[in-house]
This record gives C-alpha cells, structure tokens and sequence, in this order.
C-alpha cells in the first residue's frame, strides 16, 4: 500500500510541477484537454467496461454538462460548485430519463440508440434558441471561481490554472472509478458483465446496477462538459458532434477497458495524436486513421493490454 | 500495486514521446525574417470546400505580394492549421499558434462556432483576429477591439435586399427556408425584422434545415400548399443548388430569391439551370471587369488554371490584402495594438469595392441586386 | 392535396430509406458486424460511378452496376483482411465494429485526398425531372430509386428464402456454430454477405447522389437515416428494413408537414426510442443473443 501512496506522492508533484516544465501554453492546453477527455472516458468506462454494453453516445452527457454548467455561470457569475454539481445532477438526471428505456437493450441497440439521444439533444440544442442560443452557441461563459461569502477566493484565469482544476478533477474522478472497480459494487458489475443471468439468480437486480454506473457515468460527463465551458468559454451544439462519441468511445477501447487506467492513456493517445500528427497536412486524419486501426487489429486488449502482454513475455523468457 | 510505478512510467513515456512529435510538427527551421500569419480554417470535415477556397485565395494573395519584396523586406510565413469545423480543435489551433509559433494575427475561422470559440482566446490575449466568412453577428458585438471582418453581416446585407423584396418585387407573402445555423438564422432574424417595419412580405412559413440535409421535399410541400409569392432560400450554394432543382420538380411557382452566398459559379455549375430567374444580392461575381476584380482573377488562374469556384477565395484574397496593408503601415516591431490601430484605418480598393471598417470591426460593403440568367448573374435594375 | 402529397413523398423516401437500410441489416443480420463505414461505401459507389461516366464515358446503368461490383469487391477484401482476423479473435461483435469505425475515418480521407473537398454533379438521365401524376409531383430518379428498392428487397428475399445460398446464409445467421458443424464455409457466407452489404450501399449512393452532390462527406447522413430504419425495423431482418423505411420515411413526412419540421431528424430517433420501450428487439426483430 505504501508504495501506492508514493505512487500517487510523484503523481502530484509531477502534476503540481507541470506549468513550470512546460512553459509554452499550447502543450498546458493539450494537457487541459486530456483531464477533460480523461473524465469522460472513466465515465463511459464504467458503462461500458464494467456493463459491457458500449454507449455512442456519451458526448449527449458532456453537452448537457456544458449547457448546463454554461447557464449556472451566467447565473452565478462561475461558481465552480455550483456548475460542477449542477451539471453532474442535471446530465445524472438526463441519464435516468434516457436510461429507463435504453438499458433494456442489449448489444447494438444500445449502442445506436444512445447515438440516436444524442442526435436528438443536439437538435434541441440548436433549435431551443432562448435557453441554448441555438446554432450561434453560448459566448463569454464566467470563468471558473471559487466564491465563498460573496468574495472570490480563487479564479481560473490562465492555462495553468485550469490545468489545476481540470487535473484535480479528473484525479478525484479517477479515484472514484477505481474504488467503484474494487469494492463490492465493481465486482457485482464484472458478475453482470460475465453472466447476465446470474446475477438475476443471486437476486441482484441487473437493472437498477446496469442504471446505477449509467447515471455515475453520465455525471463525470457532466462535470467534464462544465469545466470544459468555463475552459473555453463558448459552447454551441457542436458539443454533441458524433465524431465526439467516436472518439470518447476509441479512448476507452484504445486505452484498454475494465481498468481505470486505460482510459486516461487512450485519452492521452486521442487527444495528442492529431495534434502530433499536423505535421502531415492533408494525409493527417488517414494516419490517424491507420494508426487506430492497427492497434484495434494488432491490440485487441488495447495499449494497456499489450504493455502487460509484453512484459509477461519479457519476464517468461527471462525465466 | 506494483503497477503504479510502471503506469506512470508508460504515462510519462508517452507525453514525452507525444510532446517531443507535437514540437517537430510545428517548428521546423527558423527563418528569422518572416512575418507570421496565423491561418486556421475546415480542411477536412463537411466545410473543407469553403476552407480550401479561402486559403487558394489567401495564398494567392500571399505569393504575390512577397514576388514583389514581401513587407518592409520581409517575406509572408502563411501557417495554416486545420480545424476540421470543430471549436475544440480551433482552440487547440489557436492555442499552438499563439503560445507556440508566437503570432500576432489570426485569419480565420469559417464555421462561426470555430470562429466565436477562438474569440474567446484572442480577445484575452490580446492577438488581433479577421475572419474571412464567419457571419455571427455576436463576434463583433462584444467589444472586442481586436476583431475583424471581412464579410458583411446579415442585417447589413438584408438593408438593400428587404427593399427590393417588398417594394420592387412587392411581395405580400414570404417563406424561408433556412439552414439551422449562424447564417440562416441572423439572415432570417434581421430580414424578418426589416419586413415588420416596411409592412410587406409577411412571413407566412420558415423552415430550419440541417446543414447536411440532402432532402428538402417536407419542407417543400409544405411550403407550396401555402404558395407563398416568394421563397427566400438561405443557404450556401450547394445547398441552395439542391433545392432549387427540387423546387422544378415539384412546380412551385413562387419567386425564388437566395442569400449572397448563392452568388457563385459553383452555384451554377451544381443547379444545371434550375435556378433560373432566381434574384440574389450579390458583392462579387467572376463577371466583374474592374481593375481590382481582373488582378484577382489574373492571379488566381495562373496559380489554379480555373476561376475561382466559389466567393470564398475572393474572401480570402481580400483579407490577406488588407492585412499585408496595415502590417505594411506597422512602424517599427509588429505588435497587436499597432496593427489593430492600422486594421482600423484600413481604406483599400478590393474586387468588392472599398474595405474600411466601423468600430465593431464590421466592414462597410456594397450590394448589388443580381438576376441569374443563363450561366451568369446579371444585375437588376 | 398536401394530404396525397406527403403521403407519396412519404413512401418514396421511405423506399429510398429501405435501400440504405438493406445492406446495413445483411451485413449485421448474417455477418454480425455493425457497419459504421456503410456510409463511406455509399460515398465510394457515387464516387466509383462518377469516375465510369466521366473517364469511360458508359451510360448511367452500367456505372450503377460497375459501382456495385467494384464496391461488393472492396468490401470482400476488406472483410478478409481486416474484418475476419479480428471477428476469429473474439467472438464479441464489438472488435469489427470498430475496424469499421477507424475505416470510416481511413475512407473519408482517403476520398479528401484523391478527389478534393469540392463538390462534384453525378449525372443520371432522371435526375431532377418531374414525374406528375395526379397533381402529385415526384422526380423521375426518386421513382427509379423506389423501382431499385423493391427490385432488390424482392430479389434478397427470395435469394434468403428459396435457395440454397440463403438457406446457408440463414443457417449462418441463426447459430454460427452449428452451421460450421454442418459444414457450411462460414468465411465464404461471410464474404458474400459483406460483398452484397457493400455493393448495395454503392447502389444506394449511385441513386440517390444524383439528386444532391457527391463530396467525401456524404456518408454520414446516409448512416444515421439507415441505422433509423435498422434499428426501428429490428437489425438482420429485411422486412423489418422495409417496414422500418416506410415507417421512418411517413412518419418524418408527416411529423414535418403537420408538426414541426425543426426536429424532422430527430422524428427517426424519437420513434426508435419509442418503440424499442415496446418492443425492445423492433418492430419484427427476432431477440438477438447477447454481443
């Protein structure tokens, strides 16, 4: 355990340290993007990972997050535990209303009609004009602050700042996902995962568990989605973009599944690959392309999966 | 819990190997004296036709001016970044632009969303912005001293267009049928605004489409039970070459009439003669024969063997001109404030007429009523 | 006569939803791979069409059948090399479903590269010609595409039905296991499975691009509109395609002329969730097993 705790002692550092090694803004604006890409990954982990159901459309939960974290600024002129709690409960809410029907499915039609939701959300986003703005989106969001008796204390004004939040976030996400992974609740989901109807005959209802890392999934997409708002500043319906539920569900598989790490590393590879990539123009996206496909065929288990293949061989032949 | 250790040791590998590729791709070699100029716009995704017309336009305007000795003796360094129509990789664009390659200005987006989320940046930090295409009326209203337009906005552009809809056209009925986004809504909003007060047309249907809607036969039908007397199209000139061809089909008889993005010979290459009669504003056609509009088009044949397809190269040309202007005005070091000091005292002869901005950073321009007859847009009288 | 109206557009588009949908359902029904690049083939054929009447000059028919044939054979070999080795890995379905997801990604681009973001016309003899009957209004390509429609839907069912191939398909389809033991090729099935998914979403794209335009992007609409039908009609079945088309193209129609058009793309999704509360396997789907 000790050795855990070390672990997460240099993690912290590393983390704390980070603005002063990487002085240029642009690589703190990559790493601000892999927190958040990191949160809404863990999030459709649970879901997908433990339920074994995977969801396209996961990025319905970041819109609703960023909506409504957008709209509690405007109200609260950026109270960070306003817009975070608020768009966890709002997107936690949306994820039930969604949920009742779509977690009866199985298989690919839940992984469709998940879609679909969110091509229906993007559609309200863009024609509920007064309350979203419509296509022309939400500009000049408050930035994040922490207020406490009508003072700020804290203000997330600059790269470093929301490098801050964003990693503090997504460390106390991950945190959370890997309790949820060792406790009692993680392993009746690998039950659910490996025999459905054995659960159903231990008499745990598959249904209110399968809801359960639903909902959990979909908050850490709404706080992703508010603290995303505040990073930028400006939303539009854009934020439901299906190449968005792509991408959040190749960060997971990429990354590997059904472990809390994978994700944050799959979230890495997406996030930087296409930057790391601009260097080839025009033939960007087909490399990018390529590159996940490989790993798809060649890693099935994805990157984390082939890191500890490999070092079981490593180990075997030194033996 | 061995494996804390070694996670992090792959997690860091990775960044370091990530950041070392993400530094190659940007820097390259340093040419001490360059102007940047920081491009981004769709070169993939579903805008990437309109994002490479502005940059062919750009990068004319670009070769030419440095064939003839650059600015001040230093040559244009055009970095174009693509955003594939995304506002977060916009950011990211900015953000490498900015942080990165260190530029002062920024050209760029096209989507509005793109557009208005790299405001949200160049106006904390300062870095002047011209976007060639994006309509958003918002950008420039919210005191950002360092936004530029190159584009007039809707309720500019309907000003001369809703006269001669309800007065020379005396139209009592109208429908819109609009694409759900920046530019059908502003044009619809400011055009229906304008109708109120001149008491003719009334809107009697208005129908949001999807951006990459292909069908429009709901909206049609609809749109002839009600047989409006016209039927303003708001879209860009694929769209509107489409549902033109499907409003022959189905012999709706109203008057067409179209936005300016419509104005294009891509417009009449896609609607194979169906938008006959059709009356669109228009700033700029390949028909102009003024010196300004012959030097365009002089350069952009030579450089592509084709006329420009769309207005979007035209746009594109212009804003790289006006920029190279006021930079070439720039006394001593290029810094934001000074060139956004020369932004504003732009007063430069482009294909559309005269370019000088007001103080939002909204341009001035010209309209002519056009009528497409034939292969060509005439202007009304 | 709006009435008369909406209904014919109604089914006519409901036809043409049927046409995306056919290919998407075969190839999930009997290959078990959820295809994402089925609109990139789409895309593919118009383009592959456009190249056999531009560079070969051959009329518009044979370019429909030429795309067919070269797409059926693309899919094949994509099967092959990239579909089948992950499909023998796993038995799960999610593995190809998301080669297909990096293939959409890689066709895309691909097509970016070689013909440019620029919009091309495909050029067909009906495009855009009125067909009035009644005081009805229809396009000639529209009714060429619904004439395809039902050509193929009657030609897939019988070939499922009545002969020997459909009968090993179906075999294929309902136990995969137990048609090897009965000594079935599986690959084989598979391959033409994939070949007739592709090669009819090619048919799908040299129909109805005529009447819109061809850039590399086209796809994505055609997916979302036949994973609609799929899903509302129940995957791997074709009555459910059709019935799913008919009902995903009426029900948009309708909902846009007499409700409200802003959500028109949104009435497809809408129903789905409706009915999947009912009928959580579709309207005729037969309860598929577990991925």
């Amino acid at each position: 355990m000790s050795k855990g705790v070390i672990g997460w002692a240099v993690a912290l550092i590393a983390a704390a340290a980070l603005p002063f090694v990487l002085t240029n803004n642009y690589y703190l604006h990559l790493m601000i993007m892999i927190a958040i890409n990191s949160m809404l990954a863990l999030g459709l982990n649970l879901i997908l990972g433990f339920v074994g159901d995977k969801s396209l459309g996961h990025a319905s939960f970041f819109g609703i997050g960023a909506y409504a974290g957008a709209l509690i600024a405007f109200a609260t002129n950026g109270n960070v535990v306003y817009t975070t709690i608020g768009a966890a409960v709002i997107a936690g809410v949306a994820s039930i209303a969604i949920g009742y029907p779509v977690l009866k499915l199985r298989g690919p039609y839940f992984a469709i009609v998940t879609l679909g939701f969110c091509l229906i959300m993007q559609l309200v986003a863009s024609n509920w004009v007064e309350l979203t703005g419509g296509p022309m989106g939400l500009p000049g969001i408050p930035s994040a602050k922490l207020i406490a008796g009508g003072t700020t204390i804290l203000e997330g004004v600059d790269e470093q700042d929301y490098w801050y939040i964003t990693f503090a976030g997504a460390a106390l996400l991950y945190l959370l996902s890997r309790s949820i992974e060792r406790t009692s609740l993680g392993r009746i989901l690998t039950a659910l995962k490996e025999n459905y109807n054995l659960s159903e005959a231990v008499g745990i209802n598959p249904f209110h568990i399968k809801m359960a890392a639903f909902v959990i999934g979909a908050a850490f997409a709404g706080v992703a989605g508010s603290l995303y708002a505040h990073y930028t500043g400006f939303i539009s319906p854009k934020v439901f973009d299906t190449l968005l539920n792509v991408n959040i569900v190749t960060m997971v598989i990429i990354g590997g599944e059904a472990t809390s790490s994978g994700p944050v590393l799959g979230a890495m590879v997406v996030t930087l690959l296409p930057e790391a990539l601009r260097f080839a123009e025009g033939f960007r996206l087909l490399i990018f392309g390529v590159i996940l496909l490989a790993v798809i065929m060649f890693a099935p288990k994805g990157l984390l999966g082939l890191v500890t293949t490999l070092r079981s061989k490593i180990r075997k032949e030194a033996a | 819990m061995r494996s804390m250790f070694s996670r992090l040791f792959i997690l860091g590998l990775v960044l370091a190997f990530a950041f070392g590729t993400v530094g190659c791709g940007g820097g390259g070699e340093k040419k001490a004296d360059t102007i940047k100029i920081g491009v981004i716009a769709p070169l993939s995704g579903n805008q990437a036709s309109i994002g490479k017309g502005v940059v062919d336009g750009m990068q004319s305007a670009a070769k030419i001016i440095n064939g003839s000795g650059g600015l001040g003796g230093k040559q244009i360094e055009l970095i174009v970044l693509d955003d594939r129509n995304l506002p977060d990789e916009a950011v990211s664009a900015a953000k490498k632009l900015i942080s990165g390659e260190k530029v002062s200005i920024i050209l760029g987006s096209i989507g509005s969303s793109s557009t208005a989320a790299i405001q949200q940046l160049t106006m904390k930090q300062k870095v002047v912005l011209v976007t060639p295409v994006s309509m958003l009326p918002k950008l420039s209203q919210n005191n950002d001293q360092y936004f530029f337009r190159v584009t007039a906005t809707a309720p500019i552009r309907e000003q001369s267009f809703s006269e001669f809809v309800s007065k020379k056209l005396n139209a009592k009925t109208i429908a819109f049928l609009a694409s759900n986004e920046d530019l059908g809504r502003a044009t619809v909003a400011a055009a229906t605004n304008l109708y109120e007060k001149s008491g003719n047309p009334k809107p009697v249907y208005t129908g949001f489409y999807d951006p990459g809607a292909t069908d429009f036969s709901a909206e049609l039908n609809r749109i002839k039970s009600l047989s409006p007397d016209v039927l303003y199209i708001v879209a860009n000139s694929v769209q509107a070459s489409m549902i033109v061809k499907q409003v022959k089909v189905l012999q709706l008889k109203s008057v067409l009439i179209g936005s300016g993005e419509a104005a294009t010979q891509e417009f009449l290459r896609l609607s194979q003669g169906a938008g006959e009669g059709m009356y669109i504003p228009v700033d700029w056609a390949v028909s102009f024969d003024d010196p300004a509009s012959k030097k365009f088009l002089e350069a952009f044949q030579k450089d592509y063997n084709k006329l420009p397809e769309t207005k979007f190269a035209v746009q594109g040309w212009e804003t790289m001109w006006i920029v190279a202007e006021a930079i070439k005005r720039v006394e001593g070091p290029l810094t934001s404030d000074k060139l956004r000091d020369q932004m504003r005292k732009t007063d430069w002869l482009g294909p559309r007429g005269k370019w000088a901005f007001d103080a939002n950073g909204d341009p001035v321009l010209k309209t002519y009523i056009s009528q497409v007859k034939g292969n060509d847009f005439i202007i009304a009288k | 006569m709006l009435l008369f109206q909406t209904i014919s557009s109604g089914i006519v588009n409901g036809m043409i939803y049927v046409l995306l949908a056919l290919g998407l359902t075969l190839t999930f029904g009997i290959g078990r791979v959820i295809n994402f690049a089925h609109g990139e083939f789409y895309m593919l054929g118009a383009f592959a069409a456009y190249l056999v009447i531009a560079h070969l000059h051959l009329p518009y028919i044979v370019a429909l059948f030429a795309a067919a044939v070269i797409i059926g054979i693309i899919g094949v070999v994509t099967n092959r090399l990239l579909i089948l080795p992950v499909q023998r890995k796993e038995s799960s379905i999610w593995a190809p479903f998301l080669v297909t997801l990096a293939l959409m990604t890689i066709f895309q681009s691909l097509a970016l590269v070689a013909f440019g973001p620029d919009p091309y016309l495909l050029p067909s003899p009906f495009a855009n010609k009125p067909f009035n009957i009644g005081g009805i209004n229809l396009s000639q390509q529209d009714l060429f595409a619904v004439f395809i429609s039902l050509f193929f839907s009657g030609m897939l069912i019988l070939l499922l039905k009545r002969t020997n191939l459909g009968l090993a398909m179906r075999a294929v389809a309902r136990d995969t296991d137990a048609a090897c033991l009965m000594g079935i090729n599986i690959q084989a099935i598979k391959s033409v499975t994939f070949a007739l998914g592709t090669g009819m979403a090619a048919v799908a794209g040299v129909l109805l691009i005529p009447q819109a335009v061809l850039d590399p992007y086209v796809g994505r609409m055609a997916l979302l509109k036949g994973l609609a039908v799929v899903i509302l009609g129940g995957l791997g079945d074709v009555y459910g395609a059709i019935l799913g088309g008919l009902l995903l193209g009426l029900a948009e129609a309708f909902g846009s002329v007499y409700i409200s058009v802003a959500y028109k793309d949104a009435i497809g999704y809408l129903l789905m969730i409706i009915v999947l509360l009912f009928r959580p396997q579709g309207i005729i789907g037969q309860k598929t097993r577990q991925g």
